[in-house]
């Protein structure tokens, strides 16, 4: 984990000021929730910070890193969407594994981590 | 209250019958002129044929090169279907998802390919293909065809590509994934009753494709079909209608079977998706 601060944070679609100066630290391990009316500004705020959005103007950090031009992979940050993005193509455990994958796990890796999850959901029932 | 309901279920069914009849009609009558024989259809103009044969089956199978025109088309068709489909994704994607100067103005330009009509290009074509020994040459034909089918087959796709939640490519994007490695593992697949839709289509236009295969297909045995059938209907054999109506249905037969197998397949595919 590490402490994410915004600043100064700003994004404007066209003539519309969709997010108007927000700064925020949180520190390393915080538990943090944005509440608000729809259309305020969470959803954009979160997408800049994942970097499915540029921001217009202000500062993202991540650690110790400015990441504002960092491409949304490189940033080691995770996003559970609104309307869950599952690949209906593949299997639950291709699903679970394509990301780890992505990050340099190897098969045997992926396959433990795929069995402590459905452990998990056993257990839960 | 019942019986209303099935007067107009029963008029329903028959305006349904009769819309179907105006469009089915002549496919209809093809296909029954194709079991007649010739002077029937030349003196008596019914629909209810008298006398059926196979003979124009016969003599279609047999004496004419129809298997060499099959297998001809069929070339043609797959030189088409696999020039264009790398062209129409790559193309699609580009349009449907990334940023670049001239993007909106491009896809624009991409239907202008249609404005001109075809006929006005087969001199200019005939000549830089005769430059590029691309005349008489199943792949030039192809070549031709892949013009024709991969704008339109861009716009299509580019439909059905918006029809895909983004969250797929996001969620993607924030594990990491190229842009190349996300374009064939999360949006083909996705995306893949589309792209068998979009490949049937640029099939079909180059299975049925008249004016460039009859002006760059200039021997004999490299003839599609739609160039030989106007060989039975014009051409050296005196016209025999119930020929050229065993023609038209033997030249419309792969291609329905290819539906059959290929649409079974991409029914599956669309409830596939539906389902999960």
């Amino acid at each position: 984990m590490a402490s994410v601060s915004l600043t100064h944070l700003n994004k404007e679609f066209g003539n519309t000021l969709a997010v108007k100066n927000v700064s925020v630290d949180i520190a390393d391990g915080e538990f943090l929730v944005f509440v608000g009316p729809s259309g305020c500004g969470k959803t954009t705020t979160l997408r800049m910070v994942a970097g499915l959005e540029s921001l217009s103007d202000g500062e993202i950090r991540i650690g110790d890193r400015i990441v504002n031009h960092l491409p949304p992979g490189d940033r080691d940050v995770a996003m559970v969407f609104q309307n869950y993005a599952l690949y209906s193509h593949m299997t639950v455990e291709k699903n679970l594994g394509f990301a780890l994958k992505a990050r340099g796990l190897d098969g045997e890796e992926i396959e433990n981590a795929c069995f402590a999850l459905q452990k998990c959901w056993i257990s839960r029932k | 209250m019942n019986s209303s309901i099935s007067a107009i279920s029963i008029l329903r069914f028959l305006i349904i019958l009769l819309i179907m009849f105006i469009f089915l009609a002549p496919f209809l009558w093809i296909f029954l002129a194709s079991f007649r024989p010739n002077m029937e259809l030349v003196r008596n103009q019914t629909l209810i044929p008298q006398n059926l044969t196979i003979e124009n089956y016969v003599s279609l199978f047999t004496k004419s090169s129809y298997w060499q025109w099959v297998i001809n088309s069929t070339i043609v068709s797959f030189y088409t279907v696999v020039l264009s489909l790398p062209m129409i994704v790559a193309g699609a994607y580009s349009v449907y998802r990334t940023q670049y100067r001239g993007r909106n103005v491009l896809s624009l330009f991409l239907l202008s390919v249609y404005i001109f009509p075809t006929a006005l290009l087969v001199v200019p074509i005939f000549k830089i293909f005769s430059g590029l020994a691309l005349v008489d040459s199943h792949l030039g034909c192809a070549l031709m065809n892949t013009a024709f089918a991969v704008p339109f087959g861009i716009w299509l796709l580019q439909a059905f590509l918006k029809s895909l939640p983004p969250e797929l490519e996001e969620a993607a994007a924030v594990d990491g994934i190229g842009r190349i490695r996300t374009l064939f593992q999360i949006i083909i697949p996705q995306a893949a009753p589309g792209i068998i839709a979009i490949a049937m289509f640029a099939f079909i236009v180059s299975w049925t494709e008249y004016l460039f295969a009859m002006t760059l297909l200039l021997s004999n045995d490299l003839h599609t079909l739609p160039i030989g059938l106007t060989g039975i209907v014009f051409g050296q054999y005196r016209v025999n209608w119930g020929f050229a109506a065993a023609g038209a249905v033997g030249s419309a037969l792969p291609v329905f079977i290819l539906f059959l197998i290929v649409g079974r397949w991409f029914i599956r595919g669309i409830s596939a998706g539906a389902i999960k």
